[in-house]
């Protein structure tokens, strides 16, 4: 069955999947095909949200019994029929609970995900799976179970929360983890009135709220556990991106300067005289060490849980430190490859995995 | 001669007796209605010190931005005991039955409640004028604004002088004069703003709108963060 959970759209996305013609060879390679396929479009009910979208979804997985479930955004360009046998097939063949996307994607994309999401995931739960946050997964009827038994769906997981915490809820739960190679990842051109700073406190935010959540289970050693990739992986050409790099510096330096009450309430000292150290050098090419930008990182973990500030204040303040850490990554990745960019990126993992117990010094002792 | 001398001074000593047995529980009661709430005040200090440094109040007021001194806490629970200090030495004078301390002591005890609002309105005020002047801060910092510590600054003292001018409109001091400076203050700082952008930063707001306008279309072509 397709399911359309609508958030009142006005593009005619409801038509076009009633209407949507559906060619046997684009039909999912079951061992039964079914014919017709059920297509069903249902506005969502709840806060306005993709996790409000999912429980819907959730919910009629549930009541049909289904043994997987795959959910896709609604932007997407390089979504191709097979993503769904991609995200299914190992819940149906290989009894997987919860498939991770894994996309190739251009060096200086998904930027959040690869400088916090990623590695600060490997780093507490132990398990690699590249796109935490990554939107398309596919799910097991007995996940999705689980997830319908969690009573979050009146906070922000349904708002704007939901794919790193139906990730965390996976890990935590002891789920069976796989990844499904899906290729480019091409969405539509993105909403100019999107801000980076709102979108940077919702995600930071929502992996915060899960440290907060699941402190008892992270704050346990797990070595790094390797989550197996399903799918052919072939390179893919990606489009090129023009930064501003100037611009990210120029923020960050400013920073230093007018945030620097703000930031000396969530910062250690030592991490404060180190980013204004680094705002003031004037030597060239502008170097954003990791271990400075991963001890940053957890005190603002460890800030918001302790709320030494109000925590949207403290989640926004972060804008400028990570468009230093951006602009300093572009410019040693400018000239890498795609292999020598995940090597870049390991490395940033290893940071933060070695660091893990200045987190552990930083959350406090109640939590 | 001497009889109705005696019978005077008698007389006179036995008002006075009267009075002093008329004064005496009067004087009784105010003291027991102090020393109650001295003891009172005493216990509240010990309890309420206690209290808040278990709940980390220096901290709370820290973050809040209420952090007056070195121990708020401590403040917090001095000024708590001279309230109920004030309060009992209020209710007390009453008892003394002098013309002089109800007129001192009933007009205050009607005024009090004008106090505690006017307190409340000022600690409110200190309270939000600090969350918008981050607010501000932060948000123009993003924007990449170069005056965002002036812009917070000036957003916490418009706060501050609102605040402070409902206060005293609440006490009823100078109520006219308090309005009048506020509006014209007010008035002044928006027409100063106007002027400022509309002739004397013409061209600097121009060519700051079009850098925010080509930085607008730069952006677009940037990464996507997610």
């Amino acid at each position: 069955m397709i399911v359309n959970s609508d958030g009142g759209s006005t593009d005619g996305t409801a038509q076009q999947v009633l209407e949507a013609g559906l060619p046997e060879s684009s039909v999912l390679m079951l061992a039964h095909p079914l014919h017709p396929v059920h297509r069903l479009t249902t506005p969502y009910h709840g806060l306005p949200g993709k996790g409000s979208a999912f429980r819907t979804i959730f919910q009629l997985a549930e009541s049909l019994g289904a043994r997987a479930c795959a959910v896709v955004d609604a932007d997407l360009r390089s979504i191709t029929p097979q993503w769904i046998e991609l995200l299914v097939r190992p819940v149906l063949d290989h009894g997987y609970d919860f498939v991770a996307p894994y996309y190739l994607r251009h060096k200086y994309d998904g930027t959040i995900t690869n400088s916090i999401v990623y590695p600060l995931t490997r780093a507490l739960y132990g398990k690699r799976i590249r796109q935490p946050i990554g939107g398309d997964f596919g799910f097991s009827g007995g996940l999705v179970s689980h997830y319908l038994q969690h009573d979050v769906w009146q906070s922000d997981v349904a708002r704007f929360g939901i794919d790193i915490w139906a990730t965390t809820t996976a890990i935590c739960g002891n789920f069976r983890l796989c990844q499904a190679f899906l290729g480019a990842k091409i969405h539509d051109a993105k909403d100019p009135g999107s801000d980076l700073s709102a979108m940077l406190a919702q995600v930071v935010g929502s992996l915060f709220a899960e440290m907060e959540n699941h402190a008892a289970i992270w704050r346990e050693d797990h070595q790094p556990e390797i989550v197996p990739i399903f799918g052919f992986q072939f390179a893919v050409g990606t489009e090129t991106v023009s930064v501003n790099i100037r611009r990210m510096i120029d923020s960050f330096r400013r920073a230093c300067q007018d945030l620097r009450e703000v930031w000396g309430a969530i910062l250690s000292a030592e991490n404060l005289a180190g980013l204004e150290a680094l705002a003031t050098r004037a030597e060239e090419p502008f170097r954003f060490e990791d271990s400075l930008w991963v001890r940053s990182v957890y005190d603002f973990a460890a800030g918001y849980r302790r709320r030494v500030i109000d925590r949207d204040h403290l989640l926004r303040s972060l804008t400028p430190l990570y468009l230093g850490w951006v602009a300093s990554f572009i410019l040693q990745v400018e000239a890498a490859g795609p292999e020598q960019v995940e090597e870049r990126l390991e490395a940033l993992c290893r940071v933060y995995e070695s660091e893990k117990p200045y987190l552990n010094s930083r959350w406090g002792d109640s939590g | 001669m001497w009889e109705p001398a005696r019978q005077i001074a008698a007389r006179s000593l036995d008002r006075v007796g009267d009075s002093i047995a008329n004064f005496l529980p009067g004087l009784l009661a105010f003291l027991a209605i102090v020393l109650v709430a001295l003891a009172v005040a005493g216990a509240v200090r010990i309890l309420l010190l206690r209290f808040l440094r278990r709940v980390r109040f220096d901290q709370w007021a820290d973050r809040a931005g209420f952090s007056a001194g070195p121990d708020p806490a401590l403040l917090l629970t001095r000024l708590a005991a001279w309230t109920i200090m004030l309060l009992g030495l209020l209710a007390a004078l009453p008892a003394l039955d002098s013309g002089l301390a109800s007129y001192l002591a009933v007009p205050l005890l009607r005024y009090l409640p004008h106090l505690l609002a006017a307190a409340l309105i000022l600690l409110a005020g200190h309270w939000v004028a600090r969350f918008l002047a981050r607010s501000v801060l932060i948000s123009a910092v993003n924007m990449q604004i170069h005056s965002a510590r002036l812009l917070s600054l000036g957003v916490k003292w418009l706060v501050l002088v609102l605040a402070a001018a409902m206060a005293l409109e609440h006490l009823g001091i100078g109520r006219q004069i308090v309005l009048l400076a506020f509006a014209i203050l007010f008035g002044g700082i928006v027409l100063a703003l106007a002027l400022a952008v509309g002739l004397g930063s013409k061209e600097m707001v121009g060519r700051s709108l079009e850098r925010q306008f080509s930085e607008r279309r730069e952006e677009e072509e940037e990464i996507r963060h997610l």
